[in-house]
């Protein structure tokens, strides 16, 4: 089985994206099945189940869906294998700019919409800069100026993607990205893979459902700001 | 890339009935495309757009000098092979057009940004019925001058050999010029438009039915002659659109309509 890791901010259009790319991968009679990981609602769910995609759902709820998601990839993969499909799509929505679930030897999308604007691509730490292909949507209502810009500056940012345009309403620039995705590497297991980058640290009181505010309230991996003109140097805490 | 010519060969229109088209252009064409709403006009340019291999809805096959393109040669940087200019396109980032222009040269590595900026301005103004200075944001620009500008930016400022335009007409610039600076750059252009005038500018118009090309015209001496009163018209209604825009009194004088249009 191949497996994709799709990620990218929310409302970028990957749902979308995903389901041209299931489209077009079934006219090649090739099946898909696909991981949705969400934080609080699983709205997008119904959406591919109107398609008929194979779909199964994450909700990381109270926990951080970046951990959540690499906690449950290789079980996933076990899921994907049962059913026997051709290719497994994850899709991570609700990761932060520090978040990244790619995976080394595994494919990594990251989509991204101009509409966000033109420093979004360096915002976006390493799902953007460590992903292997950058589809880049919604760029049929801006001026070609601005698509020129914003592929410049993910360029900069990631300067060994492939990057693709795409209009994820009607699927323009679909054959595109289908092109790049022709020698997927195939993965018997994720066991022991290697994550491309790692996750944000979390191990502090806030992590175990502390709410109040206050240094007293404060235990764990924690730090302080640090603000111009102050005297009083912060420190790092490690209590 | 340097892109001498682009061959389109014909794929399968709605009805899956062959299209029999063997279509080479080459760089300076202006290939304009007809035909009624949800013709395939725009589908067309999306194959295009796509350098299709066969393998979108149409089934065509886009070749750039004689071979299909390899999607790696496309550029790291996102170096494309073809600029698109549509109708829905609109300017979103919210900056001056001077910062606006050199944002865009400076993700082109133009060596001198500030006279390519200057440049396209006057190009610009050139094309808008209204001037406009490059300071005023370009979110503030009315239809006619951020159309002017873009299509200005386009001509000057996109390496893409190939440049697609869906609809242009309703945009009060001049329509004209626009095409004669889009061409002068040596690209291939398509036009998708209803449009008279425009339709009449090119070196070869091609037009649809049902999802597929049914035929190819090379204009005649006879339609080029004929070309010539289209434009006289469109000059009509323009001065009348001017007139009426000025809050004049429109009078025109039947005795003289028929023969002031076309003897003159």
């Amino acid at each position: 089985m191949r497996l994709v890791t799709v990620a990218g901010p929310p409302s970028s259009g990957k749902t979308s994206v995903i389901l041209h790319m299931i489209k077009s991968l079934r006219e090649r009679e090739i099946s898909a099945g696909v991981v949705k990981f969400d934080c609080i609602s699983p709205d997008d769910t119904e959406i591919y189940k109107k398609s008929r995609v194979p779909i199964a759902t994450g909700l990381s709820g109270g926990l951080c869906p970046d951990h959540f998601f690499v906690a449950n990839i290789e079980e996933c993969v076990g899921w994907g294998k049962e059913r026997h499909f051709d290719l497994l799509i994850t899709e991570s929505a609700g990761l932060c700019c520090r978040c990244s679930p790619h995976i080394r030897g595994v494919l990594g999308i990251c989509v991204i919409d101009v509409l966000s604007g033109v420093n979004t691509p360096r915002k976006i730490g390493p799902m953007l800069r460590l992903a292997d292909i950058v589809v880049i949507t919604k760029g049929d209502i801006v001026s070609q100026a601005e698509r020129e810009v914003f592929a410049f500056r993910t360029g900069r940012s990631n300067p060994k993607a492939a990057i693709v345009m795409m209009n994820g309403l009607t699927g323009q620039g679909i054959s595109g990205l289908m092109r790049h995705l022709s020698d997927i590497p195939d993965v018997e297991s994720v066991h022991g893979a290697v994550l491309r980058f790692a996750m944000p640290a979390a191990l502090c009181s806030y992590c175990l459902g502390e709410t109040r505010i206050g240094r007293n309230y404060q235990i764990g991996n924690v730090r302080q700001m640090e603000f111009p003109n102050r005297e009083d140097p912060p420190r790092s805490r490690n209590t | 890339m340097d892109v001498k010519t682009l061959t389109i060969l014909g794929g399968t229109n709605k009805n899956g009935q062959k299209e029999e088209v063997n279509l080479t252009c080459t760089a300076g064409d202006v290939i304009c495309v007809v035909g009624p709403t949800g013709s395939g006009k725009s589908r067309f340019l999306s194959d295009i757009e796509a350098l299709a291999q066969g393998d979108t809805v149409s089934g065509r096959c886009v070749l750039v000098n004689g071979s299909a393109i390899d999607p790696a040669a496309e550029g790291a940087f996102g170096q494309k092979t073809v600029a698109q200019l549509s109708q829905q396109m609109n300017f979103v980032m919210d900056l001056a057009v001077e910062d606006f222009l050199l944002l865009h040269a400076e993700s082109r590595l133009v060596p001198d940004a500030d006279v390519m900026v200057g440049t396209i301005l006057a190009a610009a103004n050139d094309l808008a019925g209204e001037k406009f200075t490059g300071k005023v944001s370009v979110t503030q620009l009315s239809g006619g001058q951020s159309r002017a500008l873009m299509i200005a930016d386009t001509a000057l400022l996109s390496p893409s050999p190939i440049v697609l335009i869906d609809e242009i007409e309703n945009a009060g610039i001049n329509r004209r010029r626009a095409l004669e600076l889009l061409v002068k750059k040596e690209k291939i252009t398509f036009i998708a438009t209803h449009d008279p005038v425009l339709a009449l500018m090119g070196t070869r118009r091609i037009f649809f039915r049902d999802g597929g090309i049914v035929g190819i015209i090379v204009p005649d001496d006879a339609e080029r002659e004929s070309a010539v009163y289209v434009q006289q018209v469109d000059d009509l209604w323009v001065n009348w659109r001017e007139k009426i825009r000025n809050g004049e009194l429109l009078h025109i004088n039947p005795e003289d309509w028929g023969k002031s249009a076309f003897t003159e």
